[in-house]
């Protein structure tokens, strides 16, 4: 792939837990990759597969959820349920011709900054690694 | 059902957050980005949108420019879109028809190069719009709040926060995990300004307490967990037998007769207590206790009071319904390494809490004796355990300043003086922290002949013995730099605050701990009292080094915050719930399935038959079932599917811009 190659990422984060730990991330300026777009949700239980399926065809190179995880003030058993959702979007992914490896779920506690920052960053990695999604549609 | 007509007059705000926002983001990108995208009408940039001027440029652009939907760009939503939602509403539109946009802590802040955080900026304005415009205009729900509010911890913060809010007719539950009231504040010598002792400070605020009926006074108690939400918290509360079930007139002879004897935690061992004791004259709960790890079980109490002790009592689990929490957990003082300015090393080298006991048991005398010795000359060593220096391999310090301790010193000096005027006092000191109207107890202090010594920051006092007595020798920046050697019969080490169990309470009830591992507030300025967790209060030295008075301060205001929510009887909550729209419905019944709380059953639609309904009061808006509905059916109303899917589209074309 090519030198410049940035793979863009988009973040779900949760409004109570995950998010906060994204906002002290920027607070405390700890580097994480730019490429990232952030959409908020009350619970990572909520994504939906074909959400995910949407943003990697629409132009992202892959979706990091940024669970709740054992903090979440919703359920008890979040990161199940969130697990569930996100084993039907591997499948909806492979499926589609695209890799699972596109995404990716880690709990992110409401200070769980380091975490978060060194998941994504790991992830972006993959990402880059992967290359560019392989869209039938290129110049959609 | 009527059709849903998409917003297409929307104003966009972006702020410069002074610069914290503009110096990374350029703001003036962004609003050409997004002013001629499809439904905008208007977009502006403005110095601080939460400022009057900005605030009310937005009131005045909804009403001059017809706006049906506002999208703020600007800090964390955590900070200001309440204030926002206020704004909207005070122009005539339905708040939810507005979505905050957070572009400082997730882009200026995180990302140091303009160019990237612009884009990203953009992507988040442009989901942000794409939000608005599929949003519904919304109602709050208003639900039933239990009108009790749970005080984790019976110390001075926790006792005043009691009073408080009894006091406006909220019903109380007092837990304490000590088996007496008072706290830390009970075993103070003498309190500034009036030199009250502090168990009189305690016993005072105790009496009070003692004639209000709407409060229970838990004891030796532990509350074990919390499930729930603001208005509506359950928690349970370990309660450890006491053993001692009532009073007795003979009780004193009970405790006389107790063979054990152990040393006595409340005043540091410098005193034995029996197993079956009372920490102090004039404790609360006025009911002896009986130390389980200390008591033989001889039976001997027993023969003198008969069934007022219970050894066989069981520990109690209770469950309680409570509104709100405030937590005034407290502190624990620093306690020195061995070796640490002559610490455990030399017997004559103890903390100020001892230090405090020790003065507190001398009362009445006019000779200060410790350890069979009497005290001539006292060196007090500031700074133990505070503003500490990290070289790299002392781990992790405090950095922090405790705030108190100034103050608790020269107070004390002051009062030494009066009480024992022939004691020498040395105080070394890194810099005297009096501020306010302490500042004239430092002057005083001073006039009354108590010596000051300075001393470098990198380069504390040593403290060594020699011939029997102790030589405390420190570099005097004031002298420039020039050695002082001090023979001192009694050095006293000024130890910090440390935070007190933090981890365990911020693990029960899912609140943050900040810098020092001090309980975190939800914002120092503008909800200094309260917790991201909603309903949740702190107070005291749980969340920060503080005074007595600043901690009754706190606690005070953290009761009048959790009484304003709750004295109504009912509380406002987000309109976040799901919806099920009957004619998509195919009744899969995954909804039901993956519900946490058991909101979602079906009922009869006329002309649909069966289909899925949700219960409104019950549901807490995960939105779990709008992950799994295979037709839609089922939306939350604050995000739907149509939405989320939107705010993706939009986020992609920011960030390929």
């Amino acid at each position: 792939m090519s030198e410049g190659y940035e793979p863009k990422i988009l973040i779900f984060s949760t409004e109570y837990i995950s998010d906060p730990a994204i906002d002290l991330a920027g607070l405390s300026h700890k580097d994480y990759p730019p490429t990232t777009a952030i959409i908020r949700v009350p619970c990572s239980s909520m994504i939906r597969p074909d959400y995910i399926l949407l943003a990697i065809k629409k132009g992202f190179d892959g979706v990091f959820i940024a669970a709740d995880g054992e903090e979440c003030p919703f359920r008890k058993d979040c990161t199940e349920v969130t697990s569930a959702r996100v084993d039907e979007a591997i499948k909806l992914l492979t499926e589609n011709g695209i890799e699972p490896q596109r995404i990716k779920m880690a709990a992110i506690c409401s200070v769980c900054t380091d975490a978060f920052v060194k998941a994504l960053r790991e992830f972006y990695e993959v990402l880059k690694k992967l290359g560019p999604v392989k869209r039938d549609d290129e110049n959609e | 059902m009527s059709k849903f007509v998409e917003r297409q007059r929307i104003g966009v705000y972006v702020c410069h957050c002074g610069g914290n926002i503009s110096d990374y983001v350029d703001v003036k990108e962004v609003v050409n980005a997004v002013k001629d995208y499809p439904g905008v009408v208007l977009a502006k940039d403005f110095i601080f949108m939460c400022s009057d001027a900005g605030q009310k440029m937005i009131e005045e652009d909804i009403k001059k420019h017809n706006l049906d939907g506002v999208v703020v760009a600007a800090c964390s939503p955590k900070l200001h879109e309440m204030t926002f939602r206020n704004v909207v509403t005070r122009a005539g539109l339905n708040p939810f028809l507005f979505y905050h946009v957070n572009i400082r802590e997730q882009s200026s802040w995180a990302h140091r190069d303009r160019k990237y955080s612009t884009k990203k900026a953009i992507s988040h304005v442009l989901a942000g719009i794409e939000y608005v415009k599929l949003a519904s205009a919304l109602e709050k729900i208003r639900m039933k709040a239990e009108k009790s509010v749970l005080i984790i911890g019976g110390g001075i913060a926790g006792i005043r926060a009691a009073l408080d809010l009894s006091g406006m007719g909220i019903n109380v539950v007092l837990v304490e995990k000590e088996p007496f009231l008072g706290g830390r504040t009970a075993r103070i010598w003498r309190t500034h300004p009036n030199g009250k002792k502090g168990v009189d400070v305690v016993r005072g605020l105790i009496n009070e307490l003692k004639e209000r009926d709407n409060v229970v006074i838990l004891t030796n108690s532990e509350v074990t967990h919390v499930e729930g939400f603001v208005g509506n918290f359950k928690v349970k509360v370990h309660v450890n037998p006491r053993y001692v079930i009532k009073n007795h007139p003979r009780m004193k002879e009970a405790i006389d007769v107790c063979p054990v004897t152990v040393p006595d935690e409340f005043n540091y061992g410098l005193t034995t207590r029996k197993a079956i004791y009372y920490p102090y004259e004039g404790a609360y709960p006025e009911l002896p206790v009986i130390d389980p790890k200390a008591c033989t079980r001889c039976g001997e109490c027993v023969k003198i009071v008969g069934d007022a002790i219970d050894l066989s009592q069981k520990p109690m689990d209770l469950e309680f319904k409570v509104g709100a929490i405030v937590v005034t957990t407290g502190f624990k003082p620093y306690e020195p390494k061995p070796g640490e300015f002559g610490y455990k090393e030399y017997g004559n080298v103890i903390t100020l809490p001892v230090f405090d006991r020790l003065l507190d048991l001398s009362e009445g005398g006019n000779k200060l004796i410790y350890n069979g010795k009497e005290i001539n000359s006292i060196a007090f060593i500031y700074c133990v355990g505070s503003r500490q220096i990290p070289n790299g391999s002392n781990g992790k310090v405090n950095e922090y300043c405790s705030r108190y301790c100034c103050n608790a010193t020269i107070y004390r000096a002051s009062q030494l003086k009066r009480k024992y005027p022939h004691i020498k006092q040395y105080h070394f000191y890194r810099d005297i922290r009096t501020y306010g109207l302490n500042e004239l107890l430092y002057l005083k202090a001073g006039e009354e002949g108590a010596v000051f010594i300075k001393y470098p920051d990198e380069e504390p006092p040593k403290v060594y013995g020699e011939d029997g007595k102790l030589i405390v020798e420190s570099k005097d920046v004031v002298l420039g730099g020039d050695t002082v050697r001090t023979k001192v019969d009694l050095v006293v080490l000024v130890v910090g605050m440390e935070p007190y169990d933090t981890k365990k309470i911020s693990d029960i009830l899912s609140i943050s701990t900040g810098k020092g591992g001090f309980l975190q507030e939800a914002h120092p300025k503008l909800r200094p009292v309260e917790t991201l967790k909603s309903g949740i209060y702190i107070a005291g030295t749980a969340q920060a080094p503080r005074t007595i008075s600043e901690t009754l301060i706190s606690a005070s205001a953290a009761s009048a915050k959790a009484a304003s929510m709750l004295i109504k009887g009912e509380i406002e909550l987000e309109p976040r719930v799901a919806r099920v729209d009957p004619e998509k419905c195919n009744l899969s019944k995954r909804c039901v399935e993956v519900c946490p709380t058991g909101a979602i059953s079906f009922k009869e639609y006329e002309g649909l038959g069966t289909k899925a309904w949700v219960n409104e009061a019950m549901c807490i808006g995960c939105g779990a079932c709008t992950a799994v509905c295979p037709t839609e059916a089922i939306q939350l109303n604050t995000l739907k599917t149509t939405q989320i899917k939107r705010m993706i589209e939009a986020a992609i074309k920011g960030l390929e811009r």
